[in-house]
């Protein structure tokens, strides 16, 4: 690093010394792994029957990423693979705390959570139910509220349930029992992989009738 | 007859940045505050909120946060011989309007200005020769200094929730920073952006060749924060709706943000829009201002009476208002006489197109206003001036600010403008092009200055706005070495497979845009024959009017001016507080 001698407006030098950042970063691993192959064959075996640690997830999201009817479980069908795939990276991890979840998310290769995240990703989303109300859970999904400065959940997670990009996923037909559960782990700070700590930091605003208001409009 | 409204101890005229910062200050010490407001309230939610609020044709082509023309425009022409000609269309800036003003739309880019800018004239003519200004320049010093400064800086840093990673604290160099940043007494209350992969790219090339760069701080919170006001804002999403938009995160440091849910808890503040300011009155011998005429929403003429007068309408709209309320002397090109108008200035900006490989995705929707890899090897006095032969410099950047579908349609040089050729071109360019831009100083010249327009109205029927204004050779040397510097970088960059520059060429033109920084028209300086206001932003000839913002500028630096506007802001605010309210109707010594 070539040193640089500044004059200064106050008639010193300053010696300018200070290395450039290095603004390039790797991919995160849950992209490398999407990129993976793994054989179809396999993660079919893994999602209706598990692979050691690993229960399958056929039990408890339905081997189309459909939970049962009344279950508590999140739907995966249609859900973006590089969600779920980071998920299943952050559960490792512990920055998405779930007893269940964790050893699964332990005893799975990189390229199986690839390849699982990709079969969800395939099957068709369910239709999500079409809601215009007044009520507090719409205004808070579709306008947010300026007195707590919470922005509408629309904003990052999309209108109409398609979701607001890869790793934004869309919150309909989701099981509010689910969504509920989400928002108070976030509230709490329990998870805590939510990019900027945005999601930990609205819902602290969020009554608990509020979080019960959002499940509702997107149950 | 005019409808009269009670009395005030102050009105403000306009409620962007500085109208919110001072009026707030006010109110809290005591005084009965009105803020006039010409466009309409705008809040966060409902108002910006998404996916409403991204939509590029009402914002963005439409101007449906810029001020309306056909209520009210400039007029421009070059020289003094030319008739100059209105606006019909915003583009070569974008003059903010509605409740928070530009402050709403603008990008966030958030700096302070170099210490060298506050005494410019001084600086150059003892480091390089006076001769270093050629006789058109009509730059000067400012009456005050960076270090007085400092303390109000840090408080707006602290309102606005400014992100970056400090270069200079206390005069010790930070690894990391931007090692020609002034001192700072504090960091930055909020980390630095993320940084995207274009900017990345810059970056490394830049620092390959030597240079220094760093992420340019912005008035973004990059994590959840509770400003100086108790106001929350959240962290940015990088949605890539920040210029020109209002933001839906309560992430953008805008005053309905960061201090108008304050103001308007304290029984002494009121907020008025649709309330649009047609002049100051002033009593029979022009000493001192009774108060403010304005057309309300349903188009009442009405008097607002008041015992101080403050200017915090966009930028130049200041200027506008103490020529038409017959403050100060208006400024002579012919004589250089009168000080009204003199020191116009906008920004020398210019470009480097890069196109790169396929393999190279720019991503351009994935960004945010002011979220940029920057370097100021070349900014202020940061280098040798004296082979060059000008004054001034600038900053070298990549910046994600949008990839909304009807502007960033980039094509290499040669492309047809139309037809399945450019189609193909606009396909293959979409995500594999980004600029690097240069953001450079402007200075003023003799023949430069706004005054009233003889010929064009507005909607009152009040005069318009003139601009009459050309670059000086100075600024046109400074862009050509800057484009130049700009593309060697572009072409040292991975992935780039050709790099065009673009520096600025004379005339100075308004059909296209090169920022929103238009300034001067009311300068600041320690003597009333070459500044309209003193160094507390007090009108010499009027001493209950104060004025704010851009309109003061003396010359334009290359930084951004939000910060230093809102440093001003707070100065101002503590001055009539501290000295004025004492001895009113005094010019403060």
């Amino acid at each position: 690093m070539k040193a640089l001698l500044l004059s200064c407006v106050a008639g010193s030098s300053i010696a300018v010394l200070a290395a450039p950042a290095d603004f390039i970063r790797p991919p995160p691993q849950w992209q490398v792994a999407l990129s993976q192959p793994a054989s179809d064959g396999t993660t079919k075996d893994i999602i209706a029957n598990g692979k050691g640690a690993a229960i399958a997830c056929a039990g408890c999201h339905g081997a189309e990423g459909m939970p049962p009817t009344g279950a508590p479980f999140p739907r995966l069908a249609g859900l973006p693979p590089e969600y779920m795939a980071k998920q299943l990276f952050d559960y490792r991890d512990g920055t998405r705390p779930s007893a269940v979840m964790e050893p699964i998310a332990k005893a799975l290769s990189n390229a199986e959570i690839g390849s699982i995240a990709r079969h969800f990703g395939a099957q068709p989303a369910p239709a999500v139910k079409s809601q215009v109300s007044a009520h507090r859970g719409a205004q808070l999904a579709l306008v947010g509220d300026n007195s707590l400065a919470i922005p509408a959940c629309a904003a990052c997670h999309g209108a109409n349930d398609i979701g607001g990009g890869p790793i934004l996923p869309p919150l309909g037909a989701q099981p509010s029992a689910y969504t509920i559960a989400q928002l108070q782990a976030f509230r709490s700070g329990e998870r805590h992989n939510d990019d900027g700590a945005v999601m930990r930091e609205l819902s602290k605003r969020l009554s608990d009738a509020d979080i019960q208001a959002i499940a509702s409009y997107f149950e | 007859m005019a409808r009269v409204m009670p009395a005030v101890d102050v009105v403000l005229v306009g409620g962007g940045w500085t109208g919110s910062v001072i009026g707030k200050e006010l109110a809290a010490a005591g005084q009965r505050v009105v803020v006039l407001e010409r466009g309409q309230p705008r809040w966060t939610s409902p108002d910006f909120a998404a996916p409403g609020v991204r939509d590029e044709l009402k914002y963005t082509r439409r101007h449906e946060l810029h001020q309306n023309t056909a209520m009210e425009t400039y007029t421009f022409r070059n020289r003094v011989d030319q008739v100059a000609l209105p606006m019909r269309r915003w583009q070569f800036a974008y003059p903010g309007n509605h409740l928070g003003g530009a402050g709403v739309h603008w990008s966030g880019a958030y700096y302070r200005w170099d210490p060298v800018e506050f005494k410019l004239r001084s600086h150059y003519s003892k480091r390089y020769g006076a001769a270093i200004f050629t006789d058109d320049i009509t730059a000067q010093d400012w009456p005050l200094t960076y270090d007085e400064l400092e303390p109000y800086f840090d408080r707006f840093d602290r309102l606005v929730g400014a992100s970056g990673l400090a270069g200079n604290l206390k005069g010790v160099i930070q690894p990391g920073g931007n090692p020609f940043e002034p001192w700072r007494s504090n960091p930055y209350p909020n980390p630095p952006m993320k940084v995207p992969h274009a900017p990345a790219l810059f970056g490394e090339a830049a620092a390959k060749l030597g240079y220094h760069p760093y992420i340019q701080p912005t008035a973004l919170s990059t994590r959840p924060y509770v400003n100086s006001e108790g106001l929350r804002m959240n962290s940015c999403v990088y949605c890539g709706f920040c210029s020109n938009f209002g933001c839906e995160q309560f992430a953008k440091a805008s005053p309905q943000v960061c201090i108008l849910p304050a103001a308007l808890k304290l029984p002494t503040f009121e907020l008025r829009t649709g309330a649009h300011v047609l002049r100051v009155d002033l009593d029979k011998d022009r000493k001192a201002a009774r108060g403010v005429s304005y057309v309300d929403g349903a188009g009442m003429e009405t008097f607002q009476p008041a015992e101080v007068v403050v200017l915090c309408t966009f930028a130049i709209n200041n200027t506008r208002l103490l020529l038409l309320s017959s403050i100060g002397t208006p400024y002579d090109p012919s004589t250089g006489k009168g000080v009204v108008g003199r020191n116009y200035t906008h920004q020398t900006s210019s470009g480097v197109s890069l196109f790169f490989d396929e393999s190279t995705n720019i991503n351009p929707f994935m960004g945010a206003g002011a979220v940029a890899v920057t370097m100021d090897d070349f900014c202020s006095d940061n280098f040798d001036h004296g082979p060059l032969g000008f004054v001034g410099g600038g900053y070298i950047q990549i910046q994600v600010v949008s990839g909304a579908p009807i502007n960033n349609r980039p094509t290499p040089p040669g492309t047809p403008a139309w037809g399945s050729a450019w189609k193909k071109a606009a396909q293959r360019y979409y995500n594999h092009s980004i600029p690097i831009t240069i953001t450079a100083s402007n200075l003023p010249v003799r023949g430069g200055y706004l005054s009233l327009d003889p010929t064009y109205t507005d909607a009152f029927g009040e005069s318009l706005l003139r601009i009459t204004y050309d670059f000086s050779d100075n600024d046109i040397k400074l862009s050509k070495f800057l484009t130049e510097k700009g593309t060697q970088i572009g072409r040292a960059m991975r992935g780039v497979q050709l790099a065009v520059g673009g520096p600025r060429t004379k005339p100075y033109g308004v059909a296209a845009y090169q920022s929103s920084h238009i300034n001067g028209g009311a300068a600041i300086g320690a003597d009333p024959g070459t500044s309209v206001v003193n160094r507390f932003g007090q009108c010499w000839d009027v001493p209950n009017v104060f004025v704010t913002g851009a309109a003061l500028f003396p010359q334009n630096s290359c930084y951004n001016p939000t910060g230093t506007i809102g440093a001003l802001a707070y100065w101002t605010a503590d001055a009539i507080k501290r000295d004025y309210l004492r001895t009113p109707g005094r010019v403060i010594a």
